[in-house]
This record gives structure tokens, C-alpha cells and sequence, in this order.
């Protein structure tokens, strides 16, 4: 890094760094955040190499995203940030967000796929989980992790509603840019089932108890015959032949003399 | 008349073992590509862990049971004059046994590691006890089958020092036969065990399975000895038979099959005195779904009933056809009782859910590896017992032992129609 | 031909006693060595691992699923853990995971021929990998489904990893039957370390360490205070198929704890 760094830079993007030498380490988020050095850690890799998991680990460079965390549901049921989110590549461990909260979320994004919101198009991010307002602000949250709705969720798009007293307010108009897509336009007409698939793309390790093992089960028996029954007339045939043969052609000999 | 006989029967011979090694080869390939590319080439499933391949070997186990029930007839009880059938009941018990054996190899994950129930033991299994029982009682059968290749035309043509000492082994006859009861009384219920010991499928869980395995077995495998010896005289010359000592076999199968028919009653009638739902939809899968036809008609009609008719009327017992007829009916049935034991419990499947009632069913059909392999392990037991027919006469009931007949008894021969 | 047919012949003494001998020995040893349980665990050690499930709290993620793929190295096509949706109650869906039971009294550990499958002292029902022949008699006989055999090698990446983690234990080759172990390589490795297995997250099996909604909880029986004891002493629980008598390891806390039915053995 360059000599004229801000300290509150350098407090994340290195190890060990010491404000008052002003010194450090390692650039980069060294792995030492997360996984302490300390006499523990001394008989690696005889030893595993302790690791710390908590939030508040992850919060002490994401100081934002953290604080939000901890006001939300998911901060009073303790849920970490690794549940979702691997260590390393701080990624989330799903291909899109959208996955994640289905995967725990699946009864309120079944009911939800019949609104009118999941026919416009839209997800649960859309409203669920907001850009923040500072962009580069400490720690660089950018998306609010409050997962919280209020009404400025709601003005993205009905903003124009608001207040108002005309028939008109029963018009559904979508003004807003929230979806990041094309301007003051939606994207009307996803049935329920598209809305469904896409709301279900990571539920795939769920077992329903006649599908085990990849093997469908029936509740009733498979119609038809058994393997065997077309063997078991073969062999019989068989043995009857051996019997009647001689028989029929000492009879047939009979008959020619 | 006989030198033409003769050129025909080579011709056919010929056109016959060619037959049985197209068999064999392509079950070769179709083991070879069991072995390189792993049991994926099957239609097993961790639903149906054991299909086609465990059926033909408790089938080849079962059908040679004649030789420890015949070799104890004539060694334990001492009915000396059924000597010459105990020798091809022994034969055969090799070439099942060894069939037996083969399937295995092709079954199990690791062949590599078939040692490993030698080398470890577990004293608790079912499946460790019937794998050292089956391992020492091959050992036994080749001891009891040694003296019929060295008392062979061959050997005592061209290696008759070798040929008069493999023929001495024949003085542990009556251990071998003894050992051999043991050994064999001991793996035949504990492959029944095998199943019954399975508490989590309700189709199994039961001791009689140990006691029905048994009397099967000692009802089918003398039938195996009846049916092989009848085909063998049919297509050569070189195999004699005598129809009396045949028929005593008969009649004690016959009495062997009504104390089974009794059983096996019992144990339907037992299986349906039950309110547990996974054992009331075996018995119906058995009894009136997809296997009906192999219970009713197979197992309990051509495999029970019609034999016990024809076995224990003398006039139908002493024709040789019909005494054919009926030992092969015993030895279809046997097949067919052991293939509907291993797949009524797997077909159905058990839930560990709670509150489950409704019983799921899964399939099976055998791929066509595992039927091509499987063909030849068969294949290859047919070509085994043909060559034992043609040149260790292993059916062969006019031989006088020195060793062992009193008086040399006048032998009606069963001359070819 | 009069005396030497079968039916007519009288046995002599000898025969008979030689014949009765035989078959008595054979008797005798099939009963003494056919017994059909192995013994259980031998109490060796100071823990006894268990695991309690709460479905009220299970929401059907399949986050447990996907660690432990990463971290044993199990194939996509497979799942040691498994993840079944039941009938939904009260308009809420239920769903019940299902681990390897890790029976007291295990039917695997019975009857596997070589002795592949063994119990451990703290009670885990362990796979010996090299022991193992690929007989497939342990998945006929486990009542929970919990065994999965390698029909063909697994050689591709694991998609798993490493979002979910990392592998931990050697991937099992093909030919041989696997299934889960408790972890047990992070038990021992936390153990090692001082910490306590279900509350360090280390020393905690992969499956309880990944739920979110923390609906598995890992301990030893042994504590009395720990979670798993408590939560057991206070709750009504239940095991699956309690009537086999195979005495399993996870308990269930069902999703209503009023129902009186789900505490008592279940049909």
C-alpha cells in the first residue's frame, strides 16, 4: 500500500497491525483475523489451527453489516454470518441470493409465488434486502443485512400512490428503479409456476419418502408378471417335451408301420 | 448301430460344448466388466443390494445338498448299494458349490478382499459362519471328488501312480461324509438365518426361514442328483443308471417334500397371523402381487405337490420319465422358493417413519451384465458336469468298487429310447 | 432286494450314536457361536455421543446435507445424512433429518461377516473402510436406510467443497459401503484440543455445526448438563422405529410437544 494510507484503512487490510508504530505484517486481510496466532496455534499443522467463527469476528471490519445483523431477526436467533456465507471468499455458499432464502424461507416463497408481487417479477430481495445508503461507508457494507421492510421499501415503486385519494391508487404502477432493471417498467405476466421455479431452484436435497435413494417407490406393486413367469413356462415346456417326445415318436413309428 | 450312435453323439457333443463356452466366455466378459467398472453395471440399488447373482448362488448351494445328505445315506447309515449315486452327487455338489463361489466373487464389492471373512472374524454373523463353512466344505467336496477323477479312465491310463493315490483318498470317505453333514447342516440353516436374523424387514424376521432352507435343500439337492443322472443317461451311452437305486432316492424325497409342504403351510398361515403392516404386505406381495405366480404355481404346485403325487405312488415313482419329471419340478421349485425369499423382503419396503402405514414397493429386473454372467457361472457348471459324465463317469451305476459291495448284483440297464 | 433298501434296513447302533453325535455337534456349535448380538459398546469411555433434533425448528434447508458432503467427501449422488419432508401439520411443513442411528444395539455391527462394522467406546458405530468386502449385508439389515454403497468410484471434484466446508477423512474407494460417523474426526480432533464436543464448533460434527436455525444439537449423555441431556430431560422425545429394539443415538423433538402420541414408542 502506499506511505499515505489512512490508518482506518490499514486497521482491516492487514495483519497485525499496530496503530501506534504504525506498522503491520501482512497487506491484505491476512488469515490471522480469523484464525488467532497464539500459543495454540504454535504445533500447526500437528495441530489444527484454531479458527474464530463468530460474528462479531467478521464485525470487526464489517462494522456496519454487523450492526444491522444484530438488530435484525437473524441477529436475535444468532444466526452467523458463515451460515450462509463461506469464511474465505466471503461468497455466498448458494449460486444467488435469491437460493438462500428459500432454503430456509420455503413456506412463506411458496404462498408468496401467487401474489401479484412474485407475477411482476419480483423477488425477495427486491424489497427485502435494500442497497444501503452509503456505498463505501466502513467496513463496505453495501446491502442492508436488517432484512427489514419499511416504507421506503414500498415507495421504490408506489411512491406516487401515496396519499392518494383518486380511483387510480388501485392502479398498480411501477415507477421506481428499485429492480434494477429497465426504468419504470415491470416485468408483468410470471405465473405462479415460474415464480415457483424460480423461488425453488436450490431445494434439491429434500426426500420426499416415495423418492429414496433416487429410486422411486410406488405404493402399489408393480403390475405384470414377476421375472420369472416367462422362465417357469420355458423350463416346463422344457420338461414336458423331454416326456412326450419319445412318447409321440413311438407312436408316430407305430402308426408308419 | 453303435459306431454310428457314437459319430452322432460326437457331432452333437461337439455342437454342445461349443454352445456352453459361447456361454461362458460372454459370462467372462460380462465379469471382466463387472471388475473393471465396478457393481454400477448392475440394476442393484441400495434399495436391492442382492438380486440375480445371490439367487444362483443359494440356489447352486442348495441343489448340492445332495451330496452330504446322499454321502451320509450311504456312509452313516450304511446303505452301501447307493455308493455309485453318492459319487455323482458328490460331483455335483462340487461343481454347485464352486458355482456357488463364483457368483460370490462377481457379487461382492471387493473381490480383492474375498479373503478378508477368513482373516477377520465376526463369530455373531450369519454370513461369516456360512462363508467358513462353505470355505472348509469345498475342501471337504474336492477330498470326496478326488478319488473320482484318479480312479478316472485317464488318470489310471496315464498317471495311474498318481491315479491309485488320488483313488486312496477314497478311506476318508466316511469322516469326509460326517465332517461334510456337519459342515453343511451347519452354513444350509444359517444361510436361512441370514434372512431371519433381518428384524428390520418384516418379510424375513423369523427362525423358520433356518429350518424351511434346510429341508428344501435336502429335499432338492437329491432331486438335482435324480434329474442330472436321468438327462445324463438320456444323451450318452456312457452314463448308466440304475433305475432301483434311483427310485429309493425318489420315495425319500417324496417323504422329505410332505414334511416341507407342511412347513412351508405353517409358515404362510404364520405370516398372516400378524398385525404388523410390513408383514401383511410381503404376504400379499408374495401371495397375490407380482410373485403370486412363482409362489402358488411355482414353489407350491409344480415345486410341492404334483412331485409328492408322483414320488409317492409306486406305479408313477418306478417310470423313469415321470421320475424324471418330478425331480426337476422339485429342483424348479427350489430355485424359485429362494428367489421369491430374496426379493419379497427387499420389494417391499420397510419405512422408519413415523406413523407409516402405507407400504412402498420398488423393482427389480437383472441387467443384462448380471444375466450374462450369470448365465455363464451356469453354463459353466453344465459344461462341468458333461465333462464329468463323458470322462470320469460320474453317472455311472454298474462300477463295483472293490473296497466296499458284498456281492456283485445282477443291474438292470436303462437302455435309450 | 430285500435288506438293503432304506426304508426297510435296521440301524444299527452304531450308525445311529454317529449320527446323533454329528448332529449335535453341529447343533451345539451353531447355538453357541450364533448368538445373534454382538455385544454394545464396551463402556470404555467417559462419553456417550448423542444427538437431539428439533423439529419445530428444522425448516428443510439441507444446509446439514451439504456439509457433511463437504467435509466426509461424500459423492453428490449420495447423502449420509438425509433430509425427508413429511406430511406438513398445522399448516406448516415438517421435515425429519435422519442421521445414521448409531444404535446401542446396532443390527449392522451383528452381522457384517469380517467385522467391518464395529462400535466404539463413546458409542459411534465406526466403518472400517479397509475391512470391508462390499457384501451389502449391513444395508439389508440397517433399518433407517442410513448406508449408501459406492456401486462406482467417486473421482470428480466434490461440488461441495468448499463452499461447506473441507474434506476431513479420506474418500472411500469403490466397492465398499459408507455412512455417517458422527464426525468423529472432529470429535477426537476437538477432544485433542480441550474443547467440548457439541458446544465448540470445532469438535462438533459438521451437520450440527451448518444448521442455521440451530434445530441439531450434539452432546454427551454422559453430562448431565449438557444440552443434549436437557433438553431431553425437559422435552418430550422420541427415536424412530423404537420397536426394534435397536436403541438409537438421535433423539426427536416432534413439532407440536403436545401431542401425546409422539411420545410414546411410534407404530
Amino acid at each position: 500500500m502506499a506511505q499515505d494510507s489512512p490508518p482506518e484503512c490499514l486497521a482491516c487490510h492487514t495483519t497485525g497491525y499496530d496503530a501506534a508504530t504504525h506498522t503491520w505484517e501482512e497487506e491484505g486481510v491476512g488469515c490471522s483475523t480469523c484464525h488467532e496466532m497464539g500459543p495454540n496455534s504454535t504445533h500447526h499443522p500437528e495441530q489444527v489451527m484454531p479458527v474464530n467463527r463468530s460474528p462479531e469476528a467478521c464485525g470487526t471490519c464489517h462494522v456496519d453489516t454487523h450492526e444491522d445483523w444484530a438488530m435484525s431477526k437473524h441477529g436475535e436467533e444468532d444466526l452467523a454470518c458463515v451460515k450462509c456465507h463461506n469464511p474465505h471468499t466471503a461468497e455466498l455458499k448458494k449460486e444467488n441470493v435469491q437460493e438462500v432464502c428459500i432454503d430456509c424461507h420455503n413456506e412463506e416463497s411458496y404462498f408468496y409465488a401467487f401474489t401479484a408481487h412474485s407475477q411482476e417479477g419480483m423477488i425477495c430481495t427486491d424489497c427485502h434486502f435494500q442497497v444501503s445508503e452509503t456505498p463505501a461507508g466502513e467496513g463496505h457494507g453495501k446491502l442492508v443485512h436488517t432484512f427489514a421492510v419499511d416504507l421506503n421499501n414500498c415507495n421504490q415503486c408506489h411512491e406516487h400512490q401515496m396519499h392518494s385519494t383518486s380511483s387510480d391508487a388501485a392502479f398498480m404502477g411501477t415507477m421506481g428503479t428499485a429492480m434494477g432493471g429497465a426504468e419504470g417498467e415491470g416485468v408483468a405476466g410470471v405465473t405462479p409456476c415460474e415464480a415457483l421455479d424460480t423461488l425453488q431452484q436450490a431445494r434439491n436435497d429434500i426426500v420426499f419418502p416415495d423418492q429414496i435413494d433416487s429410486n422411486v417407490l410406488a405404493p402399489e406393486p408393480p403390475s405384470g408378471l414377476a421375472p420369472l413367469s416367462f422362465v417357469l413356462p420355458m423350463v416346463f415346456g422344457l420338461a414336458l417335451g423331454i416326456v412326450v417326445t419319445p412318447l409321440a415318436e413311438r407312436a408316430f413309428r407305430r402308426v408308419q408301420i | 448301430m453303435s459306431r454310428q450312435r457314437l459319430g452322432f453323439l460326437r457331432n452333437s457333443f461337439t455342437w454342445w460344448v461349443a454352445f456352453l463356452l459361447l456361454l461362458i466366455v460372454s459370462g467372462l466378459a460380462a465379469g471382466i466388466l463387472v471388475f473393471a467398472r465396478g457393481l454400477q453395471v448392475t440394476n442393484l440399488t441400495d434399495l436391492v443390494p442382492w438380486g440375480l447373482w445371490i439367487g444362483i448362488d443359494l440356489s447352486s448351494i442348495a441343489l448340492a445338498a445332495g451330496a452330504f445328505s446322499i454321502s451320509a445315506i450311504v456312509y452313516l447309515l450304511k446303505v452301501k448299494k447307493l455308493l455309485p449315486v453318492a459319487k455323482t452327487a458328490v460331483f455335483l455338489g462340487l461343481i454347485g458349490y464352486t458355482m456357488a463361489v463364483l457368483t460370490l466373487l462377481l457379487d461382492i464389492g471387493r473381490p480383492d478382499r474375498f479373503w478378508h471373512a477368513m482373516a477377520y472374524w465376526n463369530i455373531h454373523s450369519p454370513l461369516w459362519e456360512v462363508t467358513m463353512c462353505v470355505t472348509l466344505y469345498l475342501a471337504v467336496l474336492t477330498l470326496e471328488v478326488t478319488p473320482i477323477v484318479g480312479n478316472s479312465d485317464i488318470m489310471q491310463n496315464r498317471w495311474p501312480k498318481m491315479g491309485r493315490k488320488m483313488g486312496s483318498v477314497h478311506k476318508l470317505a466316511p469322516v469326509l461324509a460326517v465332517v461334510g453333514l456337519c459342515l453343511s447342516m451347519m452354513h444350509q440353516t444359517s444361510l436361512g438365518v441370514t434372512y431371519g436374523v433381518i428384524r428390520a424387514r418384516p418379510a424375513w424376521d423369523r427362525s423358520s426361514l433356518a429350518v424351511l432352507f434346510i429341508v428344501s435343500a435336502v429335499a432338492a439337492g437329491p432331486a438335482m442328483v435324480i434329474f442330472a443322472s436321468h438327462v445324463a443317461a438320456r444323451m450318452t451311452s456312457k452314463a448308466k443308471i440304475n433305475q432301483d437305486l434311483l427310485n429309493t432316492i425318489a420315495k425319500y424325497i417324496g417323504w422329505v417334500l410332505i414334511v416341507y409342504l407342511f412347513l412351508r403351510v405353517w409358515d404362510l398361515l404364520y405370516l398372516s397371523f400378524s398385525t404388523d403392516p410390513g408383514r401383511g404386505d410381503s404376504l400379499f406381495y408374495l401371495t397375490q402381487g407380482p410373485l403370486a405366480v412363482n409362489c402358488w404355481l411355482g414353489e407350491m404346485i409344480i415345486g410341492i405337490i404334483i412331485p409328492i403325487i408322483i414320488l409317492l405312488v409306486p406305479h408313477w415313482r418306478q417310470n423313469p420319465r415321470l421320475q424324471m419329471l418330478a425331480a426337476a419340478m422339485v429342483v424348479i421349485g427350489l430355485i424359485l422358493y429362494r428367489w421369491d425369499t430374496n426379493m419379497v423382503g427387499q420389494m417391499v419396503v420397510f419405512s422408519y417413519l413415523p406413523q407409516a402405514t402405507t407400504p412402498l414397493f420398488t423393482s427389480y429386473l437383472p441387467s443384462f451384465v448380471e444375466i450374462a454372467a450369470g448365465l455363464g457361472v451356469v453354463a459353466y457348471g453344465i459344461l462341468a458336469f458333461t465333462l464329468g459324465v463323458r470322462y470320469l463317469r460320474v453317472v455311472d451305476h454298474t462300477e463295483v468298487h472293490e473296497h466296499e459291495t458284498a456281492q456283485p448284483m445282477p443291474v438292470p440297464m436303462l437302455s435309450g429310447d | 432286494m430285500g435288506n438293503q433298501t432304506l426304508a426297510g434296513k435296521t440301524m444299527k447302533r452304531r450308525d445311529f450314536l454317529k449320527l446323533s453325535i454329528a448332529g449335535l455337534a453341529t447343533t451345539t456349535i451353531a447355538a453357541t457361536t450364533m448368538r445373534n448380538k454382538a455385544s454394545g459398546p464396551v463402556g470404555d469411555s467417559p462419553h456417550k455421543w448423542a444427538m437431539v433434533i428439533d423439529q419445530s425448528k428444522c425448516n428443510g434447508c439441507g444446509y446439514c446435507v451439504d456439509a457433511c458432503r463437504a467435509c466426509n467427501d461424500v459423492a453428490p449422488d449420495k447423502a449420509w445424512t438425509r433430509l425427508i419432508a413429511q406430511e406438513p401439520e398445522e399448516e406448516r411443513d415438517v421435515y425429519l433429518p435422519v442421521p445414521c442411528m448409531q444404535c446401542a444395539d446396532a443390527p449392522c455391527v451383528d452381522i457384517c461377516p469380517v467385522g467391518a462394522s464395529y462400535y466404539r467406546p463413546d458409542g459411534i458405530v465406526m466403518m472400517d473402510y479397509d475391512k470391508c468386502i462390499g457384501c451389502r449385508y449391513c444395508e439389508l439389515a440397517c433399518p433407517y436406510h442410513a448406508r449408501s454403497f459406492n456401486w462406482k468410484a467417486f473421482t470428480e471434484g466434490n461440488p461441495a467443497v468448499p463452499d461447506w466446508g473441507q474434506p476431513e477423512v479420506a474418500r472411500r474407494p469403490r466397492g465398499v459401503v459408507e455412512k455417517c460417523a458422527f464426525c468423529y474426526q472432529r470429535i477426537d480432533r476437538g477432544l485433542a484440543m480441550g474443547l467440548t464436543p457439541g458446544v465448540d464448533e470445532q469438535a462438533t460434527p459438521a451437520c450440527v455445526v451448518a444448521c442455521p436455525p440451530g434445530a441439531r444439537v450434539f452432546g454427551d449423555l454422559n453430562d448431565p448438563e449438557s444440552q443434549v441431556s436437557q433438553l431431553l430431560a425437559g422435552n418430550c422425545s422420541y427415536r424412530l422405529r423404537e420397536d426394534l429394539g435397536t436403541e438409537p443415538r438421535v433423539y426427536y423433538l416432534p413439532v407440536q410437544a403436545e401431542e401425546e402420541a409422539a411420545c410414546h414408542d411410534n407404530v
